[in-house]
């Protein structure tokens, strides 16, 4: 089997094909910290996308609340536990890859989700980790936590979904890194299904084939951020192209604050597919679990966006986020203003660092009406 | 031949004759298509017209060669018929199985059966769809039985609540039918499973190599299969076409090779039960009618 080398593992490990970066990866970051499950992504997508028949129960984007929420149900603790106990030695993964520990006979160590699994979009919302014992009262530091975890398809560099097809119908494109289901090809065998850890990936029992998120690919072609990106009240998601580390700049918003920073993390690296969605992690959250599903380097994220408020490039790029619809290639602060530029260098948006602030007196003087505040 | 070698011989054969006996299928030799001698009854599988045809019981197995893999130690028993009448040449294949399976979904897979031969004379094709053999390709006429439901999500969910589509909100005809196909990428795509030959519930295609199959330059096909007393009972037919150059015409000797899916057991793609080689194919002399 070819071997390829994935940066979030730090190590070469098996694929199904030879490592082919695309000349452009899609990527995005979400801050999980600014997100109050509104879920106005997973309805954007879901009326642009996947709104006909055999589509009722896909959510391409969908937000679930952790650790007890899940779509489908029980996807990461399914694979998690099928993997077994694994271990990091420092940033490097020392345990085995869903590649790796194929059973034999499988391209990949998969499971498949039964129709029931898909019943309950919402299952465990705002369930928090565990019971408040009675008496409990807040004193600073919160004794159970709970977070949302906001989820698309992370067009992986090495996407399970692909390997597991064995008709060759799942592409990754060269053009921008997005990974496809060739509908013309694709003979619904739900290998795609079984395969991908993250349940990204649909079986259509009215076409009888397997669909996905397709990046809103036709807007990215355009420069123009995906549905779920532009469509965030709470403007905690950035959109833009993510660099192999040795190649990362720093004016590239996501090189920035993946590699540059190491402010986000992937969802769940060990299991070996480099996913290119990238998450800043809660920060009240124990660290056990944060590695476990982000991985070694997520304390570290944590500290860093504590830290962020005394780091005027960083706030700066953190109010950018959301700012615009258009994909963001390049970045910079400068005297309190974060700066966005397109592809062509040209000005996308201007943001003031620190929002300007204005006092209103309560006693309107014109009217003479003393105001009052209703919240 | 000895006395005593003669005598081993006679009672061989009365034993294979017991055991082969009237009903009983052939589990050695040639599949054979015979000449019918009346119509062939291709929309009955379990017509009294079928006893007539040639019967040949073949041992399938697992298909343990490429991944996906189905499961270890599965086994299956496929009996064939087949009939032609200088026009088609059709296949009743009966096999036992305890479920039926015609419905898709999530994790829910369909029974299935598929035939293959070499697509054209003289070639010698692998039998693995047509992988790594001395040149060539493979036809493959493939029946299933979810595309006999003409109401999938109906099957599926019996008893789900309605459900708006913004397509019914558009005029009817070509409005309509284009939201429709907006959110149907492999209906717009014209994805060949969707679009069979006469809405038949079987795909006529043709392989070179594993995940190759694609559709035939022939699409012409008929199917029908029936679930009766814990057996499938399924006819795949399809044209002889240009007899002098056809694999199945009247007269020529080619191979042929079965695939079996069981849904229950979560067969599908390559995960398939199957003869495990070629099987030599007489089609009997006879023009048509």
């Amino acid at each position: 089997m070819p071997r390829v080398y994935n940066w979030q593992l730090g190590r070469e490990m098996e694929y199904a094909y030879e490592g082919a970066r695309p000349r452009r990866q899609f990527a995005g970051v979400f801050d999980i910290n600014k997100c109050i499950a509104c879920q106005t992504c997973t309805i954007a997508c879901k009326t642009t996308w996947t709104s006909g028949p055999g589509q009722e129960y896909m959510l391409w984007n969908n937000v679930e609340t952790k650790p007890r929420g899940f779509y489908p149900v029980g996807y990461d603790v399914e694979i998690l536990s099928a993997l077994g106990p694994q271990r990091w030695d420092g940033e490097r993964y020392a345990g085995r890859t869903i590649f790796e520990a194929a059973p034999e006979g499988e391209r990949v160590l998969g499971w498949r989700p039964d129709a029931l699994d898909y019943a309950n979009p919402n299952i465990g919302e705002d369930e928090i980790a565990g019971q408040i014992d009675r008496g409990a009262a807040f004193g600073g530091e919160h004794p159970q936590w709970m977070f949302y975890l906001m989820r698309t398809c992370n067009h992986c560099t090495y996407p399970a979904c692909l390997a597991s097809c064995p008709r060759g119908s799942i592409y990754k494109r060269p053009e921008d890194g997005i990974v496809l289901v060739d509908q013309d090809r694709c003979r619904g065998y739900q290998e795609c299904v079984r395969g991908c850890p993250y349940k990204k990936v649909y079986f259509n029992p009215v076409t009888g084939t397997s669909e996905k998120c397709i990046g809103c690919y036709p807007k990215i072609e355009q420069g123009e951020a995906s549905q779920c990106f532009a469509a965030c009240i709470g403007k905690l998601r950035i959109q833009g192209w993510i660099s192999t580390p040795e190649q990362a700049r720093e004016d590239n918003p996501i090189d920035y604050l993946v590699h540059v920073r190491k402010l986000a993390v992937p969802l769940m690296p060990q299991l070996g597919l480099e996913p290119n969605i990238y998450y800043i992690p809660p920060i009240h959250v124990p660290e056990s679990y944060l590695v476990q599903m982000f991985g070694p380097r997520a304390p570290a994220a944590v500290r860093a966006y504590r830290e962020a408020r005394e780091d005027p490039v960083l706030r700066g790029l953190l109010v950018l986020f959301g700012s615009t619809n258009r994909i963001v290639w390049r970045f910079r602060v400068q005297n309190d203003v974060a700066v966005a530029y397109g592809e062509d260098g040209s000005e996308l948006v201007r943001v003031p660092v620190t929002e300007p602030v204005v006092v209103r007196p309560a006693m309107d003087r014109l009217y003479q009406i003393r105001r009052e505040n209703t919240t | 031949m000895t006395s005593m070698a003669a005598d081993a011989g006679r009672i061989i054969a009365i034993v294979g004759l017991l055991a082969c006996g009237p009903g009983a299928p052939r589990r050695e030799g040639p599949v054979r298509v015979e000449r019918a001698t009346g119509a062939i009854p291709f929309e009955e599988p379990r017509a009294e017209g079928w006893d007539a045809a040639g019967d040949r019981e073949i041992d399938l197995v697992p298909q343990r060669t490429v991944q996906p893999m189905a499961a270890e130690g599965s086994s299956g028993r496929l009996r064939v018929r087949a009939l032609h009448d200088g026009q088609w040449v059709a296949f009743r294949l009966e096999w036992e199985d305890r479920t039926e399976d015609a419905v898709v979904g999530t994790s829910r897979f369909s029974d299935a059966v598929a035939i293959q031969f070499p697509a054209a004379r003289g070639q010698q094709p692998g039998p693995m769809m047509g992988h790594q053999g001395e040149g060539g390709r493979v036809q493959v006429l493939y029946w299933r039985a979810a595309w006999q439901q003409g109401d999938p999500m109906g099957a599926l969910h019996p008893n789900r609540a309605p459900w708006f589509y913004p397509s019914q909100a558009a005029a009817e005809g070509e409005p309509r039918q284009r939201l429709e196909r907006l959110y149907s990428p492999a209906a717009e795509v014209r994805n060949p499973t969707l679009q069979r030959f006469e809405n038949q519930p079987a795909f006529r295609g043709e392989a070179e190599g594993f995940g190759t199959l694609s559709p035939a330059t022939e699409p012409q096909v008929r199917a029908r299969g029936e679930y009766a007393e814990g057996h499938w009972y399924v006819v795949l037919a399809m044209p002889i076409g240009d007899a002098a150059r056809s694999v199945l015409a009247p007269g020529q000797s080619t191979q042929v090779a079965f695939a079996l899916w069981d849904g229950s057991a979560g067969h599908v793609g390559a995960r398939k039960l199957w003869s495990g080689s070629w099987l030599p194919l007489e089609v009997a002399a006879g023009g048509g009618t």
